[in-house]
Order: C-alpha cells, then structure tokens, then sequence
C-alpha cells in the first residue's frame, strides 16, 4: 500500500521534470545564442520518460533523459536582425508556442491525475487505519 | 488458536472483507502505476484480474457455507495463495478491452483509469466498512452491553 505512494510520487516528478523543459523551451522561444554569447539558436528539448521508477520491471515511471529536437530552424527573414546571416534569414528556435502550450496542459493535468492517486491511496489507508480506533 | 474464535475469525465476512481489501490495495498499486506511467512510450496499460478474483473468492464462499468450514481459497491462473491460505500474489496483466493505440505505442485512456480507480477505492471502503462492522459487533459481544 505504502508503494502506492511512490509510484504516484514518481508520476508528479516526471510531469514537473516535463514541466521545467517546457518553460524552458518557452522562454527560450526566440534566443539566438549560447550561453558562451556565441550564435546558435536554442534547440527545443524533450523530455524521455521511462517504465520503472527504480530501473526496469519496478512500478512507476522516471525520466530517462532530456535531449534536444532534431529538426531545421525557424527561420524568418529579418535582414536588420544582429544575428542574420548573408541572406537575410535569421535561425530561430525551432519552437512551436502552441505545441508548448499544449505540451504544459497535459502536463499538468498528467500531474494532477497523479495527486488524485496519491489522494485516494491516502484516504484508503486512513480508512484502513480506522479499524483500529 | 481457539476453535471458537478461529471461526469467527476465518469464517464467514471478516475473512471475505479481509480478502478483499488485500485485492483492492494491490489493485490500486497497479493503477497508480497506470497514471504514472501515462505518457511513457511503449507502456501497456495493466490490471489484476478482477472477475478471476471475484469468480474464486464466490467459489470460495459457497463451498465454506456448504461445508460449514472456514473460507478456503485455492490458486488460479494469476492469483497465487500462499500455503497457510491468509495471503494471496497477484499477478498483474494486460487489460483485456485494450483502447486505442496511440503513435507512441502507449494504450492509455485516463478517464478509464481514473473511473477504475474511484471504482476500486470505494470497494476498498466498503470491504473496510464491513470489516469495523464486524469488529464492533464483536467488541459490543465481548463487552455484553450496548
């Protein structure tokens, strides 16, 4: 019963880890450089989640990695822009809001799905522990 | 144990109830990890299985009102009681109606999830209800007053 806590437990930490990449890849929308200042567009991440919350064959679910999206630019022409190239075009991040957007409802939603488990496991052990009094 | 008081306590609902919220808390385990494993790829939605459950536990009752004995509970398929009869292992296995499949080879469906959960925690409490029940019948037996 008390692992019930755990496997819910992991499900809110993979969503807010998910959460975290999100507002990353938000605020990163229209960043045109690393963090050494040199020009390279941000690449918009991904977060892997993995069965186990222990490694295989464990209940629960953790994330196994966040890596960046494959994928060509956004690129806008804006020949007045610091960071255009000879043609005129800049490279932007290959970041799409609405797809962010939707990324972070159903990830709090994933989240909240996993506060109502916890809630129930926690009123099925109170119920449980009643018995005694 | 006291003949007298192994049958109050093996026999009849104490023991059924006690069966049950054995089966619901590791239920509820299994569908947790469901929920939590909601957007991993390539995970297959799982359960116990309930009517299997269900079918041996009935099987179980008739044959102790019948004989008169203490509930026993034999093996089946994907549950496994354990020698002494007070404890069983569930085997875990895919959902049978399985949804759809989605692009990431994942067959969740949360509102399914999140029914069987709510359905599952109130069989919990009714199996708990029925347990306080008994034990207050019994304490309001061994105190002679009400």
């Amino acid at each position: 019963m008390f692992q019930s806590f755990d496997i819910s437990t992991s499900g809110m930490q993979a969503q807010r880890v998910r959460m975290t990449a999100i507002a990353s890849n938000l605020a990163n929308v229209n960043t045109t450089r690393n963090a050494a200042g040199e020009l390279q567009p941000y690449r918009r991440l991904i977060t892997l989640f993995e069965q186990g919350a222990q490694g295989p064959d464990t209940p629960g679910v953790r994330v196994s990695g966040i890596v960046q999206q494959r994928g060509p630019m956004r690129r806008v022409e804006a020949p007045h822009h610091p960071d255009a190239g000879p043609d005129g075009y800049v490279s932007f991040p290959n970041v799409d809001t609405a797809t962010e957007m939707i990324d972070a409802l159903e990830a709090s939603r994933a989240f909240e799905a996993n506060v109502t488990a916890f809630e129930a496991t926690k009123s099925m052990l109170t119920n449980a522990l009643r018995i005694l009094a | 144990m006291a003949s007298w008081l192994a049958g109050i306590l093996n026999g009849g609902r104490l023991a059924v109830a006690q069966q049950v919220a054995q089966f619901a808390e590791a239920r509820h385990g299994i569908l947790a990890d469901n929920i939590a494993n909601i957007d991993t790829p390539y995970y297959k939605v799982r359960d116990l299985p309930v009517a299997e459950f269900q079918g041996m536990l009935g099987k179980a009752i008739r044959e102790a009102r019948d004989a008169g004995g203490p509930l026993r509970l034999e093996s089946s398929a994907n549950i496994e009681v354990s020698r002494r009869g007070d404890s069983l292992e569930f085997k875990p296995v895919e959902r049978e109606e399985a949804n759809l499949l989605f692009h990431d080879g994942n067959n969740r469906s949360i509102e399914q999830e999140m029914s069987e959960l709510a359905k599952n925690a109130l069989m919990h409490r009714t199996a708990i209800e029925i347990l306080r029940g008994q034990f207050n019948a019994l304490e309001t037996a061994i105190r002679g007053k009400l």
